[in-house]
């Protein structure tokens, strides 16, 4: 089994699995303790899977109990406080994954980061709005106006086109890594494998 | 849906002491039980305490089991004399353990130069001294372990002969040849169990290991009827190819004699194919047990039932050894 978890929103092999994988190898390149073999990606479905005990998979929950999984990163999206007023925001998503984590006996494993739109100050938003505030400024203007205008409003219509213009837009250089945007998410990662065996 | 566990299988097991094993327990035993974990955690171990569990209905069967499971560990075929019988039974000096089976321990006393011999079946306790005591081994028929590479050739005819007795040679030789279609049949020619090949019968030991220790394990399956078999390292000397076959063999025929099955392994073909196998029957009779050692190396399990190891191998392809 391995030592690191990392919880991701939708199915395996999805946008996020795809980022994260990314980013670990490439940080994989330049720091040498991190080792991407030493981690397990778990889809955990829609969002609200993350509220719920039972959708925690048994070999996780007794992998952290018998002290073979040693960290646990939650990856989740902060959504929109208007759209859910329980669920919704950074906040509200923070306070309800803490209750989760503590109701899972994870507190001593467990880490967890928020995707959101960092230039909205309450820092509503998703992996793809977050994602969408690292490319440069005139293309993520056209982006947001052509979605402004669509009448494609629900989020997960939102967040496929957002994904598959991204893709269209930018093939071979998938993200900029390098963009400060990304330096939370990197210490996340970077700081699951301090003490990992 | 879970089909209700048969009463006479193993459903939990709590080892107090037993070689690597204090204060152990393991749940969630279905009719086949694959047992994994890395090497030297305690997997045979963790069989043979099952072993002796289940097979400790008396004194006498107590002894043997433990006499039994050194006598496989040593491979050795024949007792030469009380006092070696005696000196293989010293070697496990304390077993405790409990299950829904039963309560079972045994323990080795030497005090002020008396030794005693100390049991306890259920509660029922005996006290015997070393000097009274009288080894009569008697094996339980339906309850077999095979090792390694599987039986050896007295093994193999004395489980052929029960085949034999209930008519069963003709179902044997269809599961010999689906597993290897060019052994046409299988039989005991003299004392040397053999099969056959292009029209000619040739002595089993010309074979690979590999067909020994499957033709073990058919055979174990029909002389389990009702009972357990418990086979260690199952893939050993099995060609991947056949694994997803074994297991189609495993699942159908324990379910026919209805014998509970434990195995150990620690081959992740093994353990994928177990679990696509068990996906196609639909088979969820099943349970995989990964035994791990936590922080203060104590050992504990991680047990998945049907619906948990679907979805962590077949589902997420999570790395579950």
């Amino acid at each position: 089994m391995r030592p690191i978890y990392i919880l991701h929103e939708g199915q395996t092999k999805n946008e996020d699995n795809e980022l994260l994988e990314l980013l670990i190898n490439h940080l994989s390149k330049e720091i040498t303790e991190i080792n991407p073999d030493m981690i397990e990606y778990h889809a955990m479905g829609g969002k609200s899977n993350f509220f719920k005990t039972e959708m925690y998979p048994k070999l996780l929950t007794q992998g952290v109990e018998t002290d073979v999984v040693q960290k646990v990163l939650f990856i989740i999206d902060a959504d929109y406080k208007k759209n859910d007023k329980v669920y919704g925001g950074f906040e509200n998503t923070q306070n309800k994954i803490n209750v989760i984590i503590e109701q899972l006996n994870f507190q001593a494993v467990s880490s967890v980061y928020i995707m959101h739109d960092p230039r909205i100050e309450n820092k509503d938003g998703y992996l793809e709005s977050f994602i969408l505030s690292t490319i440069p400024e005139q293309q993520k203007n056209c982006i947001e106006c052509f979605l402004a205008c669509s009448q494609f409003q629900s989020k997960e219509n939102h967040k496929k086109i957002l994904n598959q213009i991204y893709k269209l837009a930018y093939p071979n250089a998938p993200y900029d890594f390098s963009h400060s945007y990304f330096n939370d998410l990197k210490t996340k990662l970077t700081q699951l494998f301090a003490e990992s065996e | 849906m879970t089909a209700p566990i048969t009463a006479h299988f193993l459903d939990y097991i709590t080892i107090k002491q037993f070689k690597c094993f204090t204060n152990f327990e393991a749940s969630g035993f279905k009719r086949v039980n694959l047992i994994g974990g890395k090497n030297n955690v305690g997997k045979t171990a963790f069989m043979e305490a099952c072993y002796i569990n289940v097979h400790s209905v008396d004194v006498n069967k107590m002894m043997t089991a433990i006499y039994g499971i050194k006598q496989i560990r040593e491979k050795i075929n024949l007792i030469f004399s009380d006092i070696d019988a005696l000196k293989f039974l010293d070697t496990t000096r304390v077993y405790i353990s409990k299950s829904n089976l039963g309560k079972k321990e045994f323990s080795i006393v030497e005090k002020d130069a008396v030794k005693e011999y100390k049991f306890n079946i259920n509660d029922e306790q005996k006290i015997i001294n070393a000097r009274e005591l009288s080894l009569n081994f008697s094996a339980i028929y339906n309850i077999k372990i095979i090792d390694n590479f599987g039986w050896n050739d007295l093994a193999l005819i004395k489980a052929y002969q029960s085949i034999q007795k209930q008519d069963k040679e003709s179902e044997l030789n269809e599961c010999v040849n689906e597993f290897d279609n060019s052994i046409e049949s299988f039989k005991v020619i003299g004392d040397k169990p053999q099969c056959k090949t292009n029209g000619e019968y040739r002595d089993i030991s010309e074979f690979g290991d590999g067909l020994r220790h499957y033709i073990s394990i058919i055979f174990a399956l029909y002389a389990c009827e009702n009972g357990y078999l418990f086979i260690d390292e199952i893939d050993n000397g099995i060609y991947y190819d056949h694994l997803d076959r074994l297991w189609e063999i495993i699942f159908t025929l324990s379910k026919k004699t209805n014998c509970q099955i434990f195995a150990t392994t620690h081959s992740k073909e093994m353990l994928e194919s177990f679990a696509r196998v068990a996906k196609k029957l639909n088979e969820q009779d099943v349970s995989y047990t990964l035994l791990v050692k936590n922080k203060q190396q104590e050992i504990k399990t991680i047990s998945l039932d049907y619906d948990s190891l679907m979805d962590s191998v077949i589902n997420q392809g999570h790395e579950v050894r």
